[in-house]
C-alpha cells in the first residue's frame, strides 16, 4: 500500500483523524484542508488519500455518509465515530510522545 | 479486533459482499466527484478543459490501482479472488481428467471409509436420543463387584423412584415379545413394557394420538382400559399408515388393548439399535404372562432412566442417591446367605449420563470400533500421501506457470491460494463421493452386526454431525495435501525463472526428498494396516476353526414362546418332554434334544459347587456351568460320553439326583475316579451322584477357556428352554415339520427362534468378523493407494531420468542394469518405511490385544506376511517402469533432451 514518502508513517492516519474531527468533510475536502492547515507543507496525493480513508472506515474510526454539498453535490462524507475519537486522542498522544523525544535528540548540544 | 470495532465494521463487510455492485458503484462516485470538484478548481485557477482534466487523472495517480486498493481495504478482492481462483481450478482439474478422477476416487474411498465407521460409531456411542433436553437424562446402575450393573427388580424401582429426590421423573422399561394374530397366524413383535412415567419424563410427544401416563399404569389399563402406544414401522408394516389405527384394539399375549397414539419414526425406544413394535403400561405385565416377572424379586429385568431435577448437578444425584442406597437393599429383600448378603448390601446406586439412551452394543463395539476408526483415519492419512505426491509431481510439472505467475506480480499467498483451492476442490468432490458411498456401506456395516438373535436396528439418517465430520475431514485432507505442495512449489524466486533449467533439477531432487518421505509414511502407514489385519483376521480364522467339543453341523436349535400357555412349572416341564419326544420321530430327525442354555451364546447358567474332601480347592475352581438336558443330548451335540451313562428315562424327578461331569470338572474335582462320587450345589441342596463323563466343551462363547461343565437332568431340576435337532432336513423344512408338531400338541406355543447352531456360532462372531473384514478391507486399501503412489513416483523419476538412463544405455548398460536402477529406487523408498511400519507394529501392537484370539500381538506370522505383501505389491508397482526404463531406445533417450 502506498504512502506519501515525506510523511512519517502512520501520521497520515493521525491527520486525517484530526481534520475530521472538527466537522465531518468529503474526499476533496479533506485534500484541500490539508494543504490549508499545514501550510503547504504537508502535501498528500489525492491517489493515497482514498485508500487511507477507506482502511480508517474498514477500522470503524471513520464512518461515512453521502450528503449533498452547499453546491447541491452528492458527496462521500466523513465523519469520526466514537472509536474514531478515542483513537484519535490515543494517537496524538503518542505523537506528541515521539516528537517531543526527537525534539530533544535534535536539541542535543554537541561536545 | 474489539468487539466495538465489529459493531462498525461487520455491517461495511457485509455490505462488501453482498450487495457488491452498489459498493463498487459507490467507489465510483467518490472519485468521480475528486475528479469533477479537482476539475472545477482548475478552471478556476485559468487552465483550459483538458488541461485541468489530465491535472486531475495526474494528481490521482492510476486510478484504477488506487480502486483497488480501496477495495482491498473492504475485504472485497477476496472474495473476487477466491471466485476467480474456483473457476481456474475447475478449469485446470478438467483439462486433466486421468489425474482428477483418481485423486477424487481414492478421496471418495478415504472419506467413505471414514464417514461410515464414524456414522456408525456416532449412532451407537455419541448421538441423543430425539426427546426433550436429553442431556437431562440419567441411566442408572449399582455398583457389584463385577462392574455396574443396569438391571434392577420391580419393588427396587418402586424403592427408588419413591425415595430418591433428585430426579424430576424416573421411569423403568424392559424389552420382551408380544404374541399377536396376524392374518390367522400367532407372530411374535417386540414390545416394551413401559411404567407411566416413560412418556412423560423423556418427553417425547407421539406422532398421532396420545401416549400413556401414570394414570394407564395398572394391571387391567387405566379409566380407558388396557392401551398401548405403537411404533410409526409397526404403524406401516401392520396398518399401512391409517389414521384409524388409532382407536382400534389389538391382542397382545391374549389381552385386548387399545392403540392410543403412534410415536414418530425417530424416536425407536431407549435402547439404541434394538427396535420397538408397541409400547405398553409395564403394570399390564401381571395380565399379559402367567408368573410375571413385576411380581417376582429375583427377576432383575428393568431398565432404569431418570431426569435430573433442574438445578440438581451431577454431584448432587449421586451423593443423594448413595446416602439413600442402603435402605433401599436392606428393603429389597436380600438374600440371606451371609457373604452373598453382605455383596448385596453394599451395592450403590449411581446414574451415569443417559442421553444416548441404553445399548448393549455399546459395551461390545467400543473398542472394535475405536480400533477400526484409527485404521480407517490411517488410509485417508495414506490417500493424502498420495495426493500430496501426486500434487508435488503437477507441480513440478507446472514450475513455469508458476514463474510466470511470481513474474506478473503476482504474491507467493496468491500462488499457493490458487493451488490450495485445487487441493480443496478435489477434497470436497471427493467428499462428496464418499460420503455417498458411505450412507451405502453403513447399511453394510449394520447388516454386518445385526444377528436374528439381536437385530440391530439404527437410525441411520446422515445427521450434522457426520455431515460436519466430512466436511471437515475433507479440509483438513485438501489443506494436509495441498498446502505442502505448493508451499515448495513457489519457494523459487522469480530470478530463478531465468535460470530455469539449473532451477528444475534442483527443485525436482528437493521434490523427491519430500516425496520420499510421504512414500515413506505411506509404506509404515500401510505395514501397521496390514500387520492388524493379519492379526484380526488370524484371530477370526482360529476362532472359526476353533472346536467347540461338539459338532454344530446339522444341528437345530428352537426356542418357543410359551408365556400364553396354561401350563407352568412341572407341567411345562412334561410338555417339552412330550414335544421332544414327538419331535424325535419328525423325518430326517436323528435325535432331538432338550436343554436349557444353547452353547455358544454368551448366556448361561453357573453356580459354585462343594466338593467333598476338597476343602483346598480356590472359590473359581469350583465355579461349573450348568446345562439342564434331556436324554441324548450328548448324542445330538456329538459331546464323546467317555465313561458312565447318558441320562435315560428312569431318571425322573422321584428317582436318585444323579449329575454328568466334563472330563475337565472329574479329573479337578475327583481324581481318584469320579464315576458314582457324589457332590451337591452351594447352600443346602442334595447331593448330585456322578454317573457319567463327558468331553469337555466351550459353553459361554469359543474365546473362553473351556470351561467346567455340569449336567443335570431336566426332569430333576425343572429347567429348560431350548430344543435341539439333529437333522438332515432344510432350516426351512424343519421350521414347517416342527410347526406343525406344534400346532398338535403345544398349540398355545409359537416358535420364538429357530436357527441353525452354525449360525448361532457365526452370529456370535459378528463383531470380530466385523473387524477382520474391516481390517482387512482397509488394508487392502491402503496397499493399493501405496502401489500408485509408488508407481507414480516411479513413472516420474523414470521420466525425469530418460537422458541419464539414454547414456547409460549408449555406454553400454545392460537392461538388466537399468531395470536393477529403478528396481533399486523403489526397494530404496519402501525399505525405510517398511522399517519405521515395523517399528510402529511393535510399540502399538499391544492396542488391540483384548481383540485378539489365540494369536499373540507381535506374532511374527502377521508380521511376516504385512511385509511380504507390501514387498510384492510394491515390486508390482516398480516393474512397469522399470520396463519402459529398460526399453529405451538411447539414441531417442538422448534426443528427448
Amino acid at each position: 500500500m502506498s504512502k506519501p514518502s515525506d510523511l512519517v508513517q502512520g501520521t497520515l492516519d493521525l491527520l486525517l483523524l484530526k481534520i475530521l474531527a472538527l466537522e465531518p468533510l468529503h474526499g476533496w475536502a479533506i485534500s484541500i484542508r490539508l494543504k490549508q492547515v499545514s501550510g503547504d507543507v504537508l502535501q498528500v496525493s489525492d491517489g493515497s488519500l482514498y485508500p487511507a480513508l477507506h482502511k480508517l472506515e474498514q477500522q470503524g474510526w471513520i464512518k461515512a455518509e453521502w450528503r449533498t454539498t452547499e453546491n447541491n453535490r452528492r458527496a462521500k462524507f466523513y465523519g469520526l465515530t466514537r472509536l474514531g475519537k478515542a483513537q484519535l486522542a490515543k494517537e496524538a498522544a503518542s505523537w506528541e510522545r515521539l516528537s517531543a523525544a526527537i525534539t530533544g535528540v535534535v536539541n542535543l548540544n554537541e561536545i | 479486533m474489539r468487539f466495538e470495532n465489529w459493531l462498525y465494521t461487520l455491517p461495511l463487510r457485509l455490505r462488501s459482499l453482498l450487495r457488491r455492485k452498489r459498493v463498487e458503484q459507490d467507489l465510483e462516485d467518490e472519485f468521480q466527484f475528486h475528479l469533477e470538484q479537482r476539475i472545477e478548481d482548475g478552471i478556476r485557477r485559468g487552465l483550459s478543459c483538458e488541461e485541468a482534466r489530465a491535472d486531475a487523472i495526474k494528481a490521482l495517480d492510476r486510478i484504477q490501482l488506487r480502486k483497488d486498493e480501496c477495495r482491498d481495504t473492504r475485504g472485497f478482492n477476496f472474495i473476487e479472488n477466491a471466485l476467480q481462483d474456483l473457476r481456474y481450478a475447475v478449469r485446470v482439474l478438467r483439462k486433466d481428467a486421468g489425474f482428477t478422477t483418481i485423486a477424487i476416487l481414492s478421496l471418495a474411498l478415504g472419506i467413505g471409509a471414514n464417514t461410515a465407521i464414524f456414522s456408525v460409531m456416532d449412532v451407537l456411542l455419541l448421538r441423543a436420543l430425539p426427546v426433550h433436553q436429553p442431556a437431562g437424562l440419567r441411566l442408572l446402575s449399582l455398583t457389584t463387584n463385577f462392574g455396574p450393573r443396569y438391571s434392577f427388580n420391580y419393588p427396587m424401582y418402586e424403592l427408588i423412584r419413591d425415595r430418591s429426590e433428585v430426579f424430576s421423573g424416573l421411569f423403568a422399561w424392559s424389552t420382551s415379545h408380544f404374541q399377536t394374530p396376524i392374518n390367522g397366524d400367532m407372530v411374535l413383535i417386540d414390545g416394551t413394557y413401559a411404567s407411566g412415567d416413560y412418556f412423560t419424563t423423556l418427553g417425547v410427544p407421539p406422532r398421532a394420538g396420545r401416549v400413556f401416563g401414570r394414570e394407564d399404569d395398572w394391571k387391567t389399563g387405566g379409566k380407558n382400559g388396557p392401551v398401548a402406544v405403537i411404533s410409526e414401522g409397526f404403524w406401516s408394516r401392520r396398518y399401512g399408515r391409517a389414521g384409524t389405527a388409532i382407536g382400534q384394539a389389538i391382542v397382545l399375549n391374549g389381552v385386548s388393548t387399545t392403540i392410543i397414539g403412534v410415536m414418530p419414526a425417530s424416536f425407536t425406544g431407549t435402547i439404541v439399535g434394538t427396535p420397538v413394535d408397541v409400547w405398553v403400561p409395564l403394570n399390564m405385565q401381571r395380565q399379559m404372562e402367567g408368573p410375571a416377572c413385576i411380581t417376582n424379586a429375583h427377576c432383575w429385568y428393568l431398565l432404569a432412566m431418570g431426569r435430573l431435577k433442574d438445578g440438581i448437578s451431577e454431584e448432587r444425584a449421586q451423593v443423594q442417591l448413595r446416602t439413600i442406597s442402603r435402605g433401599i437393599m436392606l428393603d429389597s429383600d436380600p438374600p440371606q446367605k451371609a457373604d452373598r448378603r453382605a455383596n448385596f448390601l453394599s451395592q450403590v446406586l449411581q446414574t451415569e449420563p443417559g442421553a444416548a439412551g441404553f445399548t448393549r452394543l455399546r459395551g461390545k463395539l467400543r473398542s472394535p470400533l475405536r480400533v477400526l476408526m484409527a485404521l480407517v483415519g490411517f488410509v485417508l492419512l495414506i490417500a493424502c500421501a498420495n495426493m500430496a505426491n501426486l500434487l508435488t509431481a503437477r507441480a513440478s510439472a507446472r514450475h513455469k506457470e508458476v514463474v510466470v505467475r511470481l513474474a506478473m506480480g503476482a504474491s507467493r499467498g496468491r500462488v499457493i491460494r490458487q493451488f490450495v483451492t485445487e487441493s480443496l476442490l478435489l477434497a470436497i468432490a471427493g467428499a462428496a463421493g464418499g460420503f455417498l458411498a458411505a450412507i451405502w456401506a453403513t447399511r453394510g456395516l449394520i447388516a454386518l452386526l445385526s444377528t436374528t438373535d439381536n437385530p440391530v436396528v439404527l437410525d441411520l439418517k446422515p445427521d450434522w454431525r457426520i455431515l460436519g465430520f466430512t466436511a471437515l475431514t475433507a479440509i483438513v485432507a485438501g489443506l494436509l495435501f495441498g498446502l505442502a505442495p505448493a508451499v515448495r512449489a513457489t519457494r523459487a524466486g522469480i530470478g530463478s525463472a531465468l535460470k530455469e533449467r539449473t532451477h528444475q533439477i534442483q527443485g525436482a531432487a528437493g521434490a523427491f526428498g519430500f516425496t520420499r518421505l510421504l512414500l515413506g509414511s505411506q509404506v509404515a502407514l500401510s505395514i501397521v494396516l496390514l500387520a492388524a489385519a493379519g492379526l484380526l483376521a488370524q484371530s477370526l480364522v482360529r476362532l472359526l476353526t476353533e472346536r467347540p467339543g461338539f459338532d454344530p453341523r446339522g444341528v437345530s436349535v428352537i426356542s418357543l414362546d410359551t408365556t400364553r400357555l396354561p401350563e407352568k412349572g412341572a407341567a411345562l416341564i412334561d410338555l417339552y418332554g412330550r414335544v421332544v419326544h414327538r419331535a424325535a420321530e419328525l423325518p430326517l430327525v436323528e435325535s432331538a434334544s432338550l436343554l436349557s442354555t444353547t452353547p455358544l451364546t454368551n448366556r448361561g447358567w453357573n453356580d459354585y459347587f462343594l466338593i467333598p474332601g476338597r476343602t483346598d480347592l480356590p472359590e473359581e475352581q469350583r465355579l461349573a456351568d450348568i446345562n439342564a438336558v434331556s436324554p441324548r443330548l450328548l448324542q445330538t451335540m456329538r459331546i464323546p460320553l467317555l465313561a458312565g451313562r447318558d441320562f435315560n428315562e428312569g431318571d425322573t424327578p422321584r428317582s436318585p439326583l444323579v449329575a454328568i461331569v466334563s472330563e475337565n470338572a472329574a479329573r479337578l474335582w475327583f481324581p481318584n475316579g469320579a464315576l458314582g462320587a457324589e457332590f451337591g450345589m452351594e447352600g443346602n441342596s442334595p447331593k448330585l451322584r456322578i454317573v457319567g463323563i463327558a468331553g469337555n466343551i466351550k459353553y459361554m462363547n469359543l474365546r473362553e477357556e473351556t470351561p467346567l461343565t455340569v449336567y443335570v437332568p431336566y426332569t430333576q431340576s425343572n429347567q429348560t428352554g431350548f430344543i435341539a435337532l439333529r437333522t438332515r432336513a432344510s432350516l426351512r423344512q424343519t421350521y414347517a415339520n416342527f410347526r406343525d408338531l406344534l400346532r398338535q400338541v403345544a398349540p398355545g406355543a409359537p416358535i420364538r427362534t429357530i436357527r441353525t447352531m452354525e449360525q448361532q456360532i457365526d452370529e456370535s462372531l459378528s463383531t470380530e468378523r466385523l473387524t477382520a473384514y474391516l481390517s482387512v478391507y482397509f488394508a487392502g486399501l491402503a496397499l493399493l493407494l501405496t502401489a500408485v503412489g509408488l508407481y507414480g513416483i516411479l513413472a516420474y523419476s523414470v521420466a525425469r531420468r530418460i537422458s541419464e538412463i539414454g547414456i547409460r544405455m549408449a555406454l553400454g548398460a545392460q537392461r538388466s542394469n537399468v531395470i536393477w536402477l529403478v528396481v533399486r529406487e523403489a526397494m530404496g523408498h519402501t525399505a525405510f518405511g517398511a522399517a519405521v511400519g515395523t517399528a510402529a507394529v511393535f510399540v502399538s501392537a499391544k492396542l488391540i490385544a483384548s481383540l485378539l484370539y489365540g494369536v499373540r500381538p507381535h506374532d511374527p506370522v502377521a508380521m511376516l506376511l504385512a511385509i511380504a505383501a507390501l514387498a510384492a505389491v510394491c515390486a508390482v508397482a516398480a516393474w512397469v517402469p522399470a520396463r519402459r526404463a529398460s526399453r529405451l531406445e538411447p539414441m531417442v533417450a538422448l534426443r528427448e533432451e
